[in-house]
């Protein structure tokens, strides 16, 4: 190698850059674009034509057909939990073709083999009769004349009547309905020369027992909670409101996913337009996909404009049967523990189940600290920026002082320290949410007692300050509904602004707006400050409970067909 | 889009006004205020008035998180042509804005007081920051000292000390307790005439104030040595008179006593009264006064006639002989000489306040307004002139009901 | 236009709150001032002659059920008498609404905000009428019923936290300026009942139009009780001499409240929640002026109508140059403006719009005026 070339290569290795290999992934954008460029020249139409073709309704008669079409739908070549069972069936002596389809690991082995394939592949004696031979059901002589009443034979019904001993089966004709019974794990049964599938019910699949509620949590009271599985829910709301008017209507939402959910209502107390309008809301979605009860709480509400919550979430069976014997429509949702009751009204969201497990006056008293937890997280912030901004009259002189000592050495104004202060307590709260939980209560510890203890220290804040945002804090966790609780530590913000920007007079500003905004919010044709705007009777469905003896009637706005809840002397027993 | 420049809009709006709502108040925060808790006014020269100001300071005491305030107060004098303007002196010289709204004690001292002080009061009144529950005080001495003077040995506040010190007038009956709303409603009142709480300083030797508060020459009240107050360096005794807005006089801790029961502002108090058996002993007695004082007012011949009907119970704290006190009869005179002791004081008291005075502190004008069916009758009647030809007739009625734990007393 | 009834509740609140806020501000102040010791007798006689005309206006609208006075003007005297009233009422509104806003605006910029432009504080009472009014009515004044009840709390706690403070004896003399003062020139004193005029005005936003009477009087009788207990609160604390010089007297004696040693600076919560009633006060005028633009007009979309009054509002409330000037507008001009246009011309119009529908139901008989009516 001459010296050239060597330099060449040093140059080379040192000042030559490599082609760019950069790892670039981006989507593509839509698949129509991309065929619209090519030759094929496909219109959105076109395609939909051409989907609408290999579209069927309903089921081929021909087995072959049926399996064709099934293994296209189900891509059952890629889909790996995708099982097809191919058998011959028995029937009175002749075989038939046919097939189960199921998704392995939402049906329950053991159920297919036992009451289901055993039962149609085994020859038992009743089935062993000859193949077309008519059935006679009676027989009556009369001059000789023998009249014989004659079943004929279906292989249809037989096969419904009796060779599939399994407590549910439906008898499917279309796909559509076909595919969902599959995919919530059901077992589809086709048979060559019929077109009808028999939809059985083998469900199987491992889902959480029941366990005592996480997030709303009693003393007094059952200890049980919803689950995943809408079944067992519907189960155990029928089981505790023990009544047969209840009805329970089936609503699938999502265009894909048709996600089962379940409007639950009393026939004979609900009003009957609450529940068309929950109905009318729910059948009207056009969504592709519903997955939460939570997506279906902002779908379904009146006013998304604002952040107060307007229907209640519950993960407690007795809270939702409660709610159903006053009036309301609860709705669950398959896959959720938790479920929607609707109409809500803000008396709905300040109390908690325990209420009306308590004497009235325990009850009482803990509604009244709930108020004030109310009043103290929207407010107490606020006040404190607004009194020592412009009203420092207000403080009696002994408190200003150490309000003042206490301030002394801190460097920021009161706005910028109590932002600081409540932002960074957001975060303790969020984080002490997501970290893994052994690690959760280290977290709040941290947060809380170190770096408060360390802040004022250091005289970033001033110890009231903490005192305050403690309070508030803790005053978030005394109310009882999550979605209003974060509501009230938005608006806590608001009105820390507006008092800083103007004192009691931002604060009056904010607090007559907001006042006028929840007057003005429905929720399902209720209002939202009902039974205390308007007023309707306020003895029976105020905020504070009478005893629970003299609670006779259900909630007035709501209008239910059935008024009272308790006869005029409920406890007999005393003037018997 | 739309939305977007409404959003946008919002945003500059909300923005820009709070702005300029907060730019024009920055300056009223907590941190950067100093509070004055009290005014002392004095006569300065060439017509201005001196003015004392004294703010307290409060320092944390950087103890492990714990921060107990101890306040230690600055006094600061000034002269200036008018209260307002000494606040615009001062704040030159101090580096945190004066503000007025924790102010308790307004202190004048008896020279300006005399002159009138009608323009500070309708200038503090006037003022959102002063509250109508400061209380006003006539120094003997100049207000400055008056205000030097003070060392709350009780209290680590200094303002808390002037909220609680005018309040012992509740118990003891040698004060009244004047607010400036008070004052102020007398001052315009055309029935009766302001009061202030007259204050001392209290010298290193003299142990006797200004007023004596011996009830009477021969019952001697030797409640002045060692008393707490000496450590104070002030003392609260007596009151002082005004006519309109003039200083005119002064009330002893006795005729005080006598000003409370007439205006029915004390509910109860000790008061030694002469024994009916020795006349050199002296039997202390706890009244409370249940009943308000029961004034009418006659005009006879163009000159008030009032009658004072007053009723108090009372018990036995301290006697000076136990035994032989337990018959119906000894009560009854114990009753009869209270009644009469009482009786003495206030006439005594009304008529210094009409004929020496000529101010009706008591506002017994009010009583008198009864007589007469419109304002303008009465106006022209001139009340206040006419008090110093009033007449008095006071009747006292004093339950005696035994003593407090030993029956027999 | 969406169902905007109000209950009788509702009803009852909208108009105190409309008597409540004058009360507030000037309304005693104004009453001692002409018949000093006599106020308390004075406010009594009054009104049981507000009472009277609370009952006159009801029998004389009780047969024209759910209509306001300007469908009963152009009953009476066709499309130009009810433009003349409309236009009446409008100004009558803006204007007492405009000056009270600057009253307010001045008395916050005195107590809280010394150093912030008048403008500014005017402004953004603007910003929450605006965006209050863009609201549904029924919300205002559903929102407007909790707000009331704490401001009638606070006269209550003004009077009875200053009960020590009280000297009883300032009621004698019993006539205060004679008795001419008192019961006749005091008789103008009936302004204070100017929330009658939004009686003209609520039938239509009434639910049930057989509780009208029933909601007039109740509200009538409570800002009677009202004007009694603050009148009486301010004549037992200050001098009356004193009161002819305070401006926002009732602030003033509240600041005189003390519960022991602690709570004795609570005068800022009393103007936060007499803040809520202005608020509410001017929302209601700001609704009722755009409801009355859009009959003289007939526009049927009147949401940015408002920002055009309060526009306008804005201007008038600038007009005085100063604190007095205000304060002589609404004690000597307003005071025969509201007396001349309710209970002159408003009681005239329903007399004379019955004695109209007399004549024509004797010509034509009962059935067939009905018919014409609805």
């Amino acid at each position: 190698m001459n010296f050239q070339e060597k330099l060449t290569n040093i140059l080379k290795s040192v000042f030559e850059s490599s082609e760019k290999n950069e790892y670039d992934f981006s989507l593509s954008s839509s698949y129509m674009q991309e065929e619209n460029s090519s030759d094929y020249d496909l219109t959105t139409e076109k395609i939909q034509e051409n989907q609408k073709l290999f579209e069927s309704k309903n089921i081929f008669p021909s087995l072959a057909v049926t399996l064709e079409y099934i293994n296209v739908k189900y891509n059952t070549l890629i889909n790996s939990d995708i099982v097809v069972r191919e058998f011959s069936l028995n029937a009175r002596n002749k075989q038939y073709n046919a097939f189960l389809l199921f998704i392995d690991g939402m049906v329950d082995s053991k159920l297919i083999n036992d009451n289901v394939l055993e039962a149609l592949m085994l020859r038992n004696r009743s089935n062993i009769f000859e193949g077309n031979q008519n059935q006679i059901i009676n027989e009556a002589k009369t001059n000789n004349i023998a009249v014989r009443k004659i079943k004929k034979f279906d292989l249809e019904d037989y096969i419904f009547n009796c060779l599939l001993p399994q407590n549910s089966v439906k008898k499917v004709t279309n796909f559509e309905e076909a595919f969902s019974g599959v995919n919530m794990g059901n077992c589809l049964l086709f048979i060559d020369t019929l077109s009808v599938a028999f939809d059985i019910d083998v469900k199987g699949f491992k889902q959480r027992s029941i366990e005592s509620p996480s997030n709303e949590i009693v003393i007094k009271g059952p200890q049980e909670s919803f689950v995943e599985n809408i079944r067992t829910n519907t189960s155990m709301i029928r089981r505790i409101v023990n009544n047969e008017n209840l009805i329970i209507e089936n609503i699938d939402v999502g265009k894909l996913t048709k996600t089962k959910c379940c409007v639950c209502y009393i026939k004979n107390i609900t009003n009957s337009d609450l529940i068309a309008e929950v109905k009318y809301r729910l059948n009207n979605l056009e969504i592709d996909a519903l997955l939460s009860s939570g997506e279906l709480q902002q779908l379904i509400e009146d006013q998304n404009k604002y952040s107060v919550p307007q229907i209640l979430l519950t993960e407690r069976p007795d809270k939702a049967t409660k709610y159903l014997y006053s009036g309301r429509v609860v709705v669950l949702v398959n896959g959720n523990p938790y479920v929607l009751i609707m109409p809500a009204t803000l008396v709905d969201f300040i109390s908690s189940p325990e209420d009306s497990n308590l004497k009235f006056q325990f009850a009482n008293f803990i509604k009244f600290l709930r108020l004030l937890a109310i009043v103290i997280t929207l407010l107490l912030p606020s006040f404190y920026v607004a009194i020592s901004d412009f009203h420092q009259e207000l403080l009696p002189t002994e408190l200003l002082f150490s309000v003042l000592a206490s301030r002394e050495n801190v460097p920021f104004p009161i706005i910028f320290e109590i932002l600081i202060m409540e932002i960074s307590f957001e975060l303790i709260r969020e984080a002490g949410l997501r970290v893994p939980s052994p690690v959760g209560p280290t977290i709040g510890i941290v947060g809380a007692l170190v770096l408060g203890q360390a802040a004022v220290s250091a005289s970033i804040v001033s110890p009231i300050l903490i005192i305050i945002v403690a309070i508030t804090g803790i005053a978030s966790f005394a109310i009882p509904d999550f979605s209003f609780g974060f509501h009230l530590r938005i608006m806590r913000f608001v009105f820390i602004f507006l008092g800083y920007i103007a004192g009691f007079f931002g604060i009056a500003f904010g607090i007559c707006i907001y006042a006028c905004i929840l007057c003005n919010i429905n929720s399902f044709g209720v209002p939202y400050m009902v039974p205390y705007g308007p007023i309707t009777n306020l003895n029976q469905s105020g905020f504070f409970l009478k005893p629970v003896w003299k609670r006779e009637k259900r909630p007035d706005y709501l209008n239910t067909k059935r008024e009272k809840s308790q006869s005029h002397i409920s406890r007999a027993w005393k003037y018997k | 889009m739309k939305t977007f420049i409404k959003y946008i809009i919002i945003g500059f709006i909300i923005i820009f006004f709070s702005i300029a709502f907060t730019s024009t108040h920055n300056i009223q925060s907590i941190d950067d205020i100093s509070y004055v808790v009290a005014l002392g006014i004095d006569v300065g020269e060439q017509n201005n008035l001196k003015v004392t100001f004294q703010f307290t300071k409060p320092t944390s005491s950087s103890g492990e998180g714990t921060s107990s305030e101890s306040a230690s107060s600055i006094v600061d004098s000034i002269e200036a042509e008018s209260v307002d303007n000494a606040v615009n002196l001062i704040n030159t010289y101090t580096s945190k804005e004066i503000n007025l709204s924790h102010c308790k004690l307004i202190v004048f001292s008896e020279e300006l007081a005399k002159k009138g002080i009608k323009e500070e009061i309708y200038s503090f009144t006037n003022k959102v920051q002063i509250r109508p529950d400061t209380n006003i005080v006539v120094s003997t001495t100049s207000a400055k000292e008056y205000i030097e003077s003070v060392k709350p040995s009780l209290e680590n506040l200094v303002a808390k000390f002037y909220v609680l010190l005018p309040n012992s007038s509740e118990y003891t009956g040698y004060t009244a307790n004047v607010e400036l709303g008070q004052f102020m409603n007398k001052i315009v009142s055309k029935t009766g005439q302001p009061i202030a709480i007259l204050g001392n300083v209290l010298k290193e030797d003299s142990s006797s104030s200004s007023s004596s508060i011996g009830l009477s020459s021969n019952v001697s009240n030797n409640s002045k040595e060692d008393s707490p107050s000496s450590k104070n360096g002030i003392e609260n005794i007596g009151v002082a008179v005004f006519k309109h807005d003039k200083f005119v006089g002064t009330l002893t801790a006795n005729e005080t006593l006598s000003y409370l029961i007439t205006t029915g502002e004390i509910k109860s108090c000790n008061i030694s009264i002469p024994d009916p058996q020795n006349e050199n002993n002296a039997i202390d007695l706890f009244f409370t006064f249940d009943y308000a004082p029961n004034f009418n007012v006659y005009i006879i011949n163009g000159s008030p006639y009032v009658t004072l009907k007053i009723k108090a119970d009372a018990r036995v704290s301290s006697v000076e002989q136990i035994s032989g006190r337990t018959s119906d009869k000894e009560i009854r005179e114990i009753e009869k000489s209270a009644s009469n002791y009482l009786c003495e004081q206030i006439s005594h008291y009304l008529y210094k306040t009409s004929k020496d005075l000529n101010s009706d502190i008591s506002d017994i004008g009010k009583y008198c307004v009864k007589e007469f069916k419109t304002l303008p009758e009465f106006e022209e009647y001139q009340w206040l002139e006419r008090y110093q030809d009033a007449f008095f007739k006071v009747n006292c009625e004093v339950d005696v009901e035994s003593g407090f734990l030993l029956v027999g007393s | 236009m969406s169902e905007q009834k109000i209950g009788n509740w509702e009803a009852i609140a909208l108009i105190l709150t409309i008597i409540i806020n004058h009360i507030i501000l000037e309304l005693p102040k104004d009453i001692i001032q002409t018949t000093s010791s006599g106020a308390i007798l004075n406010v009594v006689f009054i009104s049981f002659v507000a009472l009277g005309i609370i009952f006159l206006i009801c029998n004389l609208l009780k047969k024209f059920p759910g209509l306001d006075i300007f469908d009963i003007s152009k009953f009476l005297g066709g499309k130009w008498l009810k433009l003349i009233i409309c236009i009446l009422f409008l100004l009558y509104i803006l204007f007492i609404a405009s000056t009270l806003l600057r009253s307010f605006s001045e008395i916050l910029k005195v107590i809280f905000f010394p150093r912030t432009p008048i403008y500014l504080i005017m402004i953004l009472f603007f910003i929450a009428i605006f965006i209050i009014n863009r609201l549904k009515f029924k919300a205002m004044a559903r929102a407007n019923l909790f707000f009331t009840v704490l401001v009638l709390l606070t006269l209550l706690f003004v009077f009875l936290g200053n009960l020590e403070n009280f000297t009883w004896q300032r009621i004698y003399p019993i006539l205060g300026n004679g008795a001419y003062s008192t019961f006749f020139s005091g008789l103008s004193n009936l302004y204070a009942f100017g929330g009658i005029s939004y009686l003209y005005l609520i039938p239509p936003y009434l639910k049930s139009q057989k509780d009208y009477s029933k909601v007039a009087f109740i509200s009538i009788l409570s800002s009677a009780f009202c004007l009694l207990i603050s009148v009486s609160t301010l004549l037992f604390m200050f001098s009356p001499v004193l009161i002819k010089q305070q401006i926002f007297s009732l602030y003033l004696a509240a600041r005189f409240i003390e519960f022991g040693r602690f709570f004795q600076r609570v005068d800022a919560v009393f103007m936060l929640i007499w803040l809520f009633s202005i608020l509410y006060y001017l929302s209601f005028a700001f609704y009722f002026i755009t409801s009355i633009f859009k009959k003289i007009v007939n526009l049927k979309n009147s949401k940015w109508c408002v920002s055009l009054f309060i526009l306008f509002s804005f201007g008038i409330a600038l007009i005085p140059k100063n604190m007095l000037e205000v304060i002589i507008l609404e004690s000597s001009i307003y005071k025969y403006i509201i007396i001349c246009l309710i209970f002159i011309i408003g009681l005239g119009i329903l007399v004379l719009a019955n004695i109209k529908r007399l004549c024509i139901a004797k010509k034509k008989g009962v059935s067939e005026i009905n018919e014409n009516f609805y």
